[in-house]
């Protein structure tokens, strides 16, 4: 498989195995889009991933390159947040300005694996947590109104679900 | 970094939400507004089953003040208030489709009144589910409604006049329930005439026949529709007058998977046509039959019923002998059985028990004349390995008695979830081995001691919803139970005198898990007082619970209907006991 060169919004370059690049949907769209040319000395340009971001998403991409790819029969399968592998969960032992990029990557790159495994990180931080504690997680302002805060907490009591 | 939770892409937070239930995702929206617009678009897109319950003007106050996205509306039966809510109601839906923003209203419940017509017509053709329950409009005429061909669910009750719309304009019901006490040839026409045209796609069909003043100008011929509706898995009929109108629906072999009937009298002929015409039922209930007599052969004729899994008996009479006799030579399927108002004792349990070994659900709700003893839930134990659920509500008697004589009991449910006995007593649970027990229900039990109740946690620590209602369960046995039951979501511990607000602390500090813990009148009028003062003290760090009870008088000063305690969370204030 021959080698594509990945420059971050940094400037670094990337070379890195086609096969991997190819993880990300965006890459995939770019190379068939532009006609670059395989063994060309091109460099794809990736203006929103810095460089530290990029080598994450490339360790990933490394380790999950022999996936099945998601079908759309995923979509309706059950959700659960507890099935996330012990590589990936040691993967994203990070900091959260870390996460929120990488989920940002994960987005931009189109890459539907890893924006699925950190979404579920991400709910896991969430699960029962009280409002005020995700405000704490997440560094959150109430940018509520006591009145506006009493509207949706009434709201809520009334709906049920049927 | 500077890294902003609030903008995240809009289908990211979409595939984070996915994760979570509604009652979650309620919780969340009051995170700050951006949150709150995320979820509200989420809603928008993926929950369809979001209702909005109106009851009165704040309810409509809340409702035309808020941009938020509701899709099922239900509207209270208290007559008086229903045209009020109504209009404001209509009003809200005519302003929103001025705003640019028309209705759509998936679910509706509402009486039948003039207004309903516009609401109807405002609605688009969005609407799924319809329900009209009460009212009476002044209309005379049926009222031409075009966009009604989405509805898939109808169910009109107690309504003067049942023919409000022309059945024509239904084209795709896959539900219809009609229940109403005055009948008569309009109606059946209506009935038959709604049934016809929705025939391909009908698959569920309850409906009330009480006749009352029309008796023989109907004829047979008039039901011969039922044979043409080939995909009805659901029936169920009430009809306490004219026997013939029952007989002539089950005249046709259908594909019927549940029977439901509630009828004055059932001969043997009535069971060989529920036989020969609906072998694959599955499910078979026969409710207040108050003339009928289950003879042996009647007995047969069921149990030749070779898919049923489902035997539901409410208030019939039947020989204990004809029913041991018609169960000679036979091993049946059955997986539920439920009983109310009918004889049954310890023998009949015997044998039942070891005729239908795969039982998963037994419920008896009154054992009439029989007696019901503990040797019920050995011969449970013994036979039915893979029983998950035992519900006795009967007389229960000589359980001490019966207890001493068989002193060295130890009954094993290893499937077992749920159990409910009546006057359960903690000291017998010491003998019960239920590992995978989910629900218990010890309500109104006179003997709950602290030793038992430990022991019944730590047998069974998979415990969620325990009822210990009107019991005398102490504070510290409280303590026990939320160290213990680590996954406890439901708890029950209405008019429980002994406890106090430390038993409410401690459920509050331990279970993690906990979504609906009813203290209501927990205990007496001398410690008013500090009830109040403790009340503050109590900080409850969490949102849910979202149904927390711990009132116990009509009104405590100064308190309104709801009274936040701290920043996140709501103590419901409320007399009413959650569930019954």
């Amino acid at each position: 498989m021959p080698n594509i060169k990945l420059q971050s919004s940094d400037g670094e370059i990337f070379d890195t195995s086609l096969d991997i690049a190819l993880c990300s949907l965006t890459i995939k769209t770019m190379i068939d889009d532009c006609g670059i040319d395989e063994g060309e000395d091109t460099v794809v340009p990736l203006p929103n991933v810095n460089s530290t971001i990029l080598r994450k998403v490339l360790t990933w991409a490394q380790y999950h390159k022999d996936d099945p790819q998601p079908t759309e029969d995923d979509d309706s399968k059950e959700k659960r947040t507890d099935d996330i592998s012990s590589w990936d969960a040691d993967f994203l032992k990070v900091d959260q300005g870390t996460l929120f990029e990488l989920i940002l990557a994960a987005n931009y790159l189109d890459i539907k694996g890893l924006l699925d495994v950190t979404c579920k990180t991400v709910a896991n931080m969430i699960k029962g947590k009280t409002p005020e504690e995700i405000r704490k997680t997440f560094n959150i302002k109430n940018d509520f109104t006591p009145a506006e805060e009493e509207q949706v907490r009434k709201e809520n009591e009334w709906c049920e679900e049927k | 970094m500077d890294h902003s939770w609030q903008n995240l892409p809009p289908h990211v937070f979409d595939s984070i939400f996915s994760n979570f239930s509604v009652r979650e995702l309620k919780t969340f929206s009051l995170v700050s507004r951006s949150w709150l617009q995320s979820i509200d678009t989420f809603w928008r897109k993926n929950i369809l089953f979001y209702t909005y319950r109106l009851e009165n003007d704040d309810d409509l106050k809340v409702l035309s003040s808020s941009q938020r996205y509701f899709v099922n509306f239900r509207i209270g039966s208290e007559a008086m208030d229903d045209i009020d809510m109504v209009r404001g109601l209509l009003q809200i839906l005519k302003d929103r489709e001025e705003d640019g923003n028309p209705p759509h209203i998936e679910y509706l419940e509402v009486p039948l009144l003039d207004e309903i017509f516009e609401i109807l017509r405002n609605v688009g053709s969005s609407l799924k589910t319809l329900i009209i329950d009460g009212g009476s409009p002044d209309i005379t005429d049926e009222v031409s409604l075009q966009n009604l061909s989405s509805v898939e669910r109808l169910s009109v009750i107690e309504v003067s006049s049942q023919f409000f719309v022309s059945p024509e304009f239904f084209k795709s019901l896959v539900y219809l329930r009609l229940d109403n006490d005055r009948v008569d040839l309009k109606f059946l026409e209506f009935l038959k005439t709604l049934t016809t045209n929705n025939k391909y796609t009908l698959e569920s069909l309850s409906i009330t026949l009480t006749v009352s003043d029309f008796e023989n100008t109907w004829s047979i011929s008039d039901f011969e529709f039922f044979g043409e509706l080939k995909k009805l898995k659901h029936f169920s009929i009430e009809n306490t007058t004219q026997p013939e109108m029952f007989r002539a629906m089950i005249k046709n072999p259908m594909n019927l998977e549940s029977l439901k009937l509630e009828v004055n009298s059932m001969e043997l002929e009535d069971f060989v046509q529920i036989k020969t015409n609906f072998q694959s039922l599955k499910s078979l209930a026969i409710n207040r039959s108050e003339d009928l007599t289950l003879t042996r052969d009647c007995w047969y004729e069921i149990w030749s019923l070779e898919n049923l899994l489902n035997l539901k008996i409410d208030f019939c009479f039947y020989s204990k002998n004809d029913l041991l006799e018609s169960l000679r030579f036979k091993i049946l399927k059955l997986e539920k059985i439920t009983l109310n108002e009918v004889y049954f004792d310890d023998d009949l349990a015997s044998t039942v028990f070891r005729k239908c070994p795969f039982l998963k659900e037994f419920k008896l709700f009154d054992a009439k004349d029989g007696k019901v003893t503990f040797r019920l839930v050995q011969e449970a134990a013994d036979h039915l390995r893979s029983l998950e659920v035992l519900d006795i509500n009967s007389n229960f008697l000589n359980v001490d008695d019966n207890l001493k004589n068989n002193s060295v009991v130890t009954q094993i449910f290893q499937n077992l979830k749920s159990l409910k006995l009546p006057t359960l007593k903690t000291k017998f649970l010491k003998e019960i081995k239920a590992p995978n027990l989910k629900k218990i229900d010890f309500a109104n039990s006179t003997e709950i001691d602290e030793e038992g109740l430990k022991k019944v946690c730590e047998n069974c620590p998979l415990i969620e919803d325990l009822d210990l209602y009107n019991t005398k369960v102490t504070d510290s046995g409280i303590n026990e139970v939320s160290l213990k039951l680590k996954f406890l979501k439901i708890l029950c511990c209405h008019v429980c005198e002994s406890l106090t607000l430390d038993a409410v602390a401690s459920v509050v500090e331990n279970c993690k898990y906990l979504q609906d813990a009813d203290f209501g009148y927990i205990f007496k009028r001398d410690d008013d007082e500090s009830f109040e003062k403790r009340l503050h003290e109590i900080r409850i760090l969490r949102n849910p619970p979202l149904n927390f009870h711990v009132k116990r008088f009509e009104e405590i000063e100064g308190f309104g209907k709801y009274k936040l305690i701290t920043d996140s969370c709501i103590v419901r204030l409320s007399n009413d006991r959650k569930r019954s």
